[in-house]
């Protein structure tokens, strides 16, 4: 037997271990939330098959003797569209916080997978409450973050759990580079920070042209330059107005779609966001509303919506406790302010799938997709009631909380 | 202060009460029709509750409205007595943790205090009327806390009549630092050296209460202090959080016998039958959305709460403002209902559990006749979800109406712009 064979063996004993998924199963719930044009089915049945689904809604038959799963409420697995979960670990010290390069503030080299830790305790933490997909980003605080990446929330490498292993480059606009950077070599001013985005856009548009057998091999041009090119997203983070205004001047300058992160104050230029065609990832709901998020409105979500400008939920970043907050109970207090439910969920959905261009494999409940599935007793969005199971792939990996 | 200055400032403040009162003080209030939650008896369906002098004077389903009352029709309507949260620092955050030294049982919260932070108002938006403002726990002893009542344009007037407040000690990863303490052992010595040398100056001063040959020590404005919590006038909310850590608090409350309440008690749920076999203990515990943040905090456990209440602990659940915002406090009850606290203990631990951390059981906690009528008025179960605060009542005196635009924003967020949020509804 080759070595290589014995890594097939290995492998697959190691796959035969973790994905214990039953080849078909059936789940039968009150209430089913697709995320697809389908809306809402009642009294509907699932059929998971090799980790897919393969059938969906009221006239699914259920042949005797199958394994079915009864409950009340089924939700498509939530998606966090912007974490340090993984990359800044529960215990808060130096040794597990690796979301933020603090000496450099310009780090479009760095990519996120290779801080990405599969054991963080605040991964499971997430998926006990139906997160089943996470962006999970550099700390919103260099104005270069670095590379972002888009990861399930069950596995044990940062490499099989990655959907995106590139996803977003990062940018950092506001207070947070100033008082990261005031004592380093800057930025300390919003026209500093906006300035070396700015540059390093151009310097990369520069290297871009260059002849690519001459140009010399630099990781940061080569990631912005597929920042311009398209292939990578763009996420700015930005709580003020102000700043936001910022985020739009710089995208058009580069002709890049601006997604902007926590959009605190979006709710205020509902109009202009429309028109910049920008996509908000909702702050969390419950965000401390300090310093530059002293207008946090909890009714920001319904006002993007009523304004159709589209937005997608987040946890966000958090520095002390709670470590991180949880996805469902952020969208809750957005319901609770008005936001329509089924707009919520398909912010935590359907949406973020397409924004991310995953939505070929999550997203929604439909055939040919991942069966990423949370399951619930009682209106998902109440405090009382209780994720009963998660699954990811057709694997029951959470008994949920 | 110039007398001009002075009767504008007067003037000002009367305009600034009346636009929120709608009360005087000798106006007989009656509410009547919604479904009240005493908490220290059974909930009563299409209830009245009559205000008079601040007071709670009649509450029950077949009272006698009074003549000359005004009554407020509330049917539909949710009423529970206002919360107290046993944990906060609104008001006063920025100036909670004193770095000169690690010993300050002289320091009162009082003189850090601002009545015109606008959180207190959130805090009025989420319920809350009574609040145990504290020092920081970055100190051995952090200082002495303050009772208030939630409305008020000066602090002294907000401290609710005749209570002294309590006394902040803190353990564990906080009151660590560069300088000593350094260790946990340190720590409680220091904690313990103080209640000593509290002790001493306490016996002193009674042998010569008692005795004219024998001189009273000399004044100490922190052993004064001190000597409240060993004589039980003054109640020890000792900041800890590791089971180990709360276990060192319950050493000391063997050795000197104060009345206690351990404050966020994280990991109280490993040692809850321990804390339930002692007397004057309490748990003023916190739930946030996720364990770590810090080592002491990785075991936070939704269920912590539950297991307390099942040992037969009872604890109350506060803000610890900013760590969560006032509003959200109410929320707090029922994520802990969903680890499986009780309905009955999660309503008593935001109200009358709360009043007898804080010794206040005479005037508030509950719904009952005598008591200061600090409401707080719903649109549906106050642990749902869907419900909102409508209005926030402190003695007899509506202080938060969510029906007033402005008002409505301390809920919501976007205050501090408040011409501008409200300009963005009527564009709609």
């Amino acid at each position: 037997m080759s070595i290589r064979h014995i890594f097939l063996v290995l492998i697959t004993v190691f796959a035969c271990q973790t994905a214990i998924a039953q080849d078909v199963f059936y789940i039968k719930a009150n209430t089913i939330y697709t995320s697809t044009d389908d809306g809402i089915i009642s009294n509907g049945v699932i059929k998971v098959e090799d980790g897919k689904i393969a059938q969906v809604g009221t006239n699914v038959t259920i042949p005797s003797g199958a394994n079915v799963i009864e409950t009340d409420i089924v939700t498509p697995g939530l998606i966090d569209s912007h974490t340090v979960v993984g990359v800044n670990g529960a215990f808060n010290e130096d040794a597990d916080q690796d979301a933020f390069e603090r000496v450099d503030s310009m780090g479009a080299e760095y990519r996120i997978l290779d801080s990405f830790n599969p054991y963080e305790s605040l991964i499971a933490h997430a998926l006990k409450f139906g997160v089943t997909t996470i962006h999970v980003t550099p700390q919103p605080a260099a104005p270069v973050g670095g590379v972002s990446a888009i990861f399930k929330t069950t596995g044990h490498t940062a490499d099989e759990m990655a959907l995106r292993s590139e996803a977003a480059m990062m940018f950092n606009l506001g207070d947070a580079p100033k008082a990261y950077f005031r004592d380093r070599n800057g930025p300390s001013t919003r026209m500093a920070t906006a300035s070396l985005i700015r540059e390093s856009l151009y310097k990369a548009k520069a290297w871009q042209t260059e002849d690519e057998d001459k140009r010399k091999m630099d990781l940061s041009m080569q990631a912005l330059a597929k920042v311009l090119s398209g292939e990578l997203d763009a996420i700015f983070t930005a709580h003020r107005e102000h700043d936001i205004a910022t985020v739009l001047r710089i995208a058009k300058e580069f002709n890049i779609k601006p997604i902007i992160n926590y959009g605190t104050e979006g709710y205020l230029m509902r109009d202009t966001l429309l028109a910049a065609d920008a996509t908000v990832i909702a702050a969390p709901t419950m965000q401390r509303s300090s310093g530059e998020k002293q207008n946090a409105s909890l009714e920001a979500a319904k006002l993007l919506h009523d304004a159709q400008v589209p937005f997608v939920f987040s946890s966000g970043y958090e520095g002390y406790v709670p470590k991180t907050r949880v996805l469902l109970w952020e969208i809750a207090i957005a319901v609770a302010n008005g936001l329509d439910k089924q707009a919520a969920i398909d912010a935590a959905t359907i949406v973020p799938a397409e924004l991310w261009g995953i939505s070929d494999k999550v997203g929604s409940i439909e055939a040919g997709k991942h069966a990423d599935l949370v399951l619930y007793q009682g209106d998902p969005f109440e405090y009382t009631s209780k994720v009963t199971g998660v699954y990811i792939e057709g694997v029951r990996v959470s008994e949920g909380g | 202060m110039t007398k001009h200055i002075r009767i504008l400032l007067s003037a000002l403040a009367l305009v600034s009460v009346s636009g929120l009162a709608n009360a005087n003080q000798d106006e007989i209030i009656a509410i009547t029709g919604a479904r009240l939650l005493p908490i220290t008896s059974e909930p009563i369906d299409g209830g009245t509750i009559v205000l008079k002098d601040g007071k709670i004077h009649a509450i029950g389903k077949d009272i006698n409205i009074p003549s000359g009352a005004t009554v407020i029709d509330a049917t539909g309507k949710v009423i529970m007595p206002g919360i107290v949260d046993t944990h906060s620092h609104v008001g006063a955050s920025g100036d909670t943790n004193e770095r000169s030294k690690k010993l300050n049982p002289e320091m009162r919260l009082l003189d850090s205090f601002n009545p015109a932070d606008p959180k207190i108002k959130v805090a009025l938006a989420g319920g809350i009327t009574t609040a145990n403002v504290m020092p920081g726990s970055g100190n051995v002893v952090g200082g002495q806390t303050i009772y208030i009542k939630m409305t008020g344009d000066t602090v002294d007037e907000m401290i609710v009549d005749g209570s002294i407040g309590g006394m902040k000690f803190a353990n564990g990863t906080n009151p660590k630092g560069d300088k000593a303490p350094t260790t946990r052992m340190a720590t409680a010595s220091m904690a313990r050296e103080a209640l000593y040398e509290a002790k001493a100056y306490l016996e002193k001063k009674q042998a010569a209460a008692k005795s004219r040959k024998i001189d009273p020590p000399e004044f100490n404005l922190g052993h004064e202090a001190m000597a409240e919590i060993l004589e039980g006038k003054r109640i020890l909310h000792f900041h800890s959080h590791r089971a180990d850590d709360i276990v060192t608090v319950l050493r000391l409350k063997k050795e000197f016998g104060f009345r206690l309440v351990i404050q966020h008690g994280t990991e109280s749920y490993k040692i809850a039958k321990m804390i339930a076999g002692m007397d004057d203990v309490y748990v003023s515990h916190i739930l946030l959305d996720s364990h770590g943040g810090k080592h002491e905090t990785m075991e936070l456990v939704i269920d912590g709460a539950a297991k307390l209440e099942q040992a037969g602990v009872k604890l109350a659940l506060h803000s610890d403002d900013g760590v969560i915002d006032s509003r959200f406090l109410i929320r707090t009850a029922g994520l802990a209902m969903r680890g499986g606290l009780s309905r009955d203990a999660a309503l008593k631990s935001l109200t009358i559990y709360g009043a007898e951390m804080l010794d206040l059981t005479d005037r508030v906690g509950s719904l009952e006749v005598g008591k200061d009528a600090d409401l707080a008025i719903f649109d549906g179960d106050p642990l749902s979800l869907y419900s909102n605060v409508l209005e926030t009542w402190i003695e007899g005196e509506k202080v938060y109406d969510r029906s007033i635009p402005k008002h409505r924003l301390f809920a919501t967020g976007g205050y501090l712009i408040a011409d501008r949020y409200l300009a963005l509804e009527e564009d709609k």
